[in-house]
């Protein structure tokens, strides 16, 4: 009796319905690569084809969201009703999940910025907003002391600082979006720095003038 | 030996509810706390592993000197075949120590595993992203009681195990739920946290008899009471703690404490989500309910 290996198949059936219908088709050509005694393999059988287990994947799929929406409900927002279609796409790419929200926020940021890339996503605020909203879980969650030993950060700033480059008025973009409203027509285009202070408990926001900026992202010591 | 005082009517905390603790204190007798809300956890191989959120932490504290609290947990992942997280069990104790907690519970279920069962608890984890049901065994039992034993030792206050939610049935059980109950509290000594919704919602779902689960639990375990609502998906009732308490289990929470008038708490829960529907007078007024069913039978 394996119940390790139990375990590790009902939770697969659970993240990916493609791998329960493999396992409905076919379940001996899965219980074969694992340590299951007949009864085992009987529930596991049953248990694919209940009904219930849709109920399991939709929970499982909501949890998931949780850590994305709390760390990146900007970007979120944004994607708006092209969210399903990327996540089912992230989601079969990364069919496991650790919960962990700095982790799952980088993972998924990750892909999205390849979306951006390939071509596959275009968008002319996601690349700004998630790189923002990314800058800013970083600050929350690691110490000054992790973030300074991290290669991307930009050198010539405290560790619990970043100056963000956007290409679009920061200031009323993010505040339309906060307010779950689309980013407002006639945006200021241009190259627009914002600085993330996160030094005390509130982090500090503040739009630099292109002097300040090129300044701040000159010295150390200059915030 | 544990208190055995009775602390009355709570409600789990949630990022909704600081207002109204602020102003309604005269509405609940205690607050229970999700610990593993109060840090960030970078799994099992982070340094350090838990990142506290300080606010929040620096909230509860001062709640605490107002209220009793207690803890209910929902990383620890007992049911886990292959993973046991005893750093998740130390994080508690340190959490106790600070906050004084007249318990705490877990839930009785699984929802971590190893990404890789060779390298089992040396590898990197996966989480389920939903509570899942251990079936009930007597090898299942064993593995629990035996992990029950460890935390009852590290963690100095009385431990229970919440009854499960499940929507996909497991086959074959060698025992009934009620039957695993009350032979993990004899044989580990932990006590029983009695989900009267999570109970409703697999009556609902399955078809399994509330009033023979009720008969056949052994209510002297009983130490606390859940009792929320839940809304319907694809043609199931979920436990989603959507708004109010669910009708039936008002009924179950008064034929309940009047079979077993030594339970000592009932906590209600609600999804944060569900504020802008119940706002601070529909909490007030769940809690009212609880109370006067409370104080019909104990
Ligand atoms: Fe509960």
């Amino acid at each position: 009796m394996a119940l390790d290996a139990f375990q590790d198949i009902f939770c697969r059936m659970i993240a990916s319905a493609d791998y329960r219908a493999r396992l409905i088709d076919n379940p001996e050509a899965e219980f074969d690569q694992h340590d299951l005694d007949a009864r085992e393999k009987r529930r596991l059988t049953a248990m694919a084809s209940h009904p219930g287990m849709r109920i399991n994947t939709a929970i499982h799929r909501a949890n998931r969201l949780t850590p994305l929406d709390q760390t990146l409900p900007l970007t979120c927002f944004l994607l708006g009703s092209r969210l399903g279609a990327l996540l089912d796409r992230y989601w079969h790419c990364n069919p496991t999940e650790n919960l962990q929200l700095p982790a799952e926020c980088a993972r998924f940021a990750d892909f999205i910025v390849d979306e951006l890339q390939s071509g596959r996503l275009a968008d002319p605020f996601v690349g700004e907003v998630l790189a923002f909203e990314r800058a800013c879980t970083e600050l929350r969650f690691f110490s000054a002391e992790e973030l300074a030993s991290r290669t991307e950060t930009q050198p010539r700033l405290p560790a619990k600082v970043r100056v963000l480059h956007f290409q679009h008025d920061p200031e009323p973009l993010l505040e339309a979006l906060s307010e779950l409203k689309p980013p407002p027509e006639n945006l200021a285009e241009g190259d627009f720095h914002l600085a993330v202070d996160a030094r005390s408990d509130e982090a500090v926001f503040r739009l630099l003038d292109p002097v300040a900026a090129a300044a701040l992202l000159g010295s150390r010591n200059a915030l | 030996m544990y208190s055995e005082q009775k602390l009355g009517i709570g409600l789990l905390f949630n990022p909704a509810l600081p207002q109204f603790l602020e102003t309604r204190p005269e509405s609940f007798d205690y607050l229970e706390v999700i610990p593993d809300r109060e840090w960030a956890d970078r799994g099992v191989h982070g340094s350090p592993r838990f990142l506290l959120l300080e606010q929040s932490l620096e909230f509860l504290e001062r709640s605490r000197e107002r209220k009793p609290m207690l803890c209910h947990s929902i990383g620890l992942s007992i049911g886990s075949a292959a993973i046991f997280d005893s750093g998740h069990v130390e994080q508690i104790r340190w959490l106790h120590q600070k906050l004084d907690f007249a318990w705490h519970s877990d839930h009785l279920s699984f929802s971590r595993l190893p990404q890789d069962l060779a390298a089992a608890g040396n590898g990197p984890e996966m989480h389920a992203a939903i509570s899942l049901p251990v079936p009930y065994d007597q090898q299942v039992l064993q593995l629990i009681a035996e992990r029950v034993r460890y935390i009852r030792a590290v963690i100095d206050c009385q431990f229970l195990l919440e009854n499960n939610v499940y929507y996909a049935a497991i086959p074959e059980e060698e025992m009934s739920e009620a039957e695993f109950l009350n032979r993990l509290c004899q044989v580990s000594g932990c006590g029983i946290l009695l989900d009267l919704h999570n109970l409703y919602v697999n009556s609902r779902n399955h078809g399994i008899s509330m009033e023979a689960f009720l008969r056949d639990i052994d209510l002297r375990h009983i130490v606390e009471i859940h009792v929320a609502g839940g809304d319907e998906l694809l043609g199931f009732y979920t436990d989603s703690h959507a708004g109010p308490v669910a009708e039936p289990v008002w009924e179950l929470l008064d034929e309940t404490l009047r079979a077993a008038p030594w339970i000592r708490a009932v906590t209600f829960e609600f999804h944060e989500s569900s504020y802008p529907l119940l706002k601070t007078e529909g909490i007030a007024a769940q809690l009212a309910r609880a109370r006067r069913i409370w104080e019909r039978h104990c």
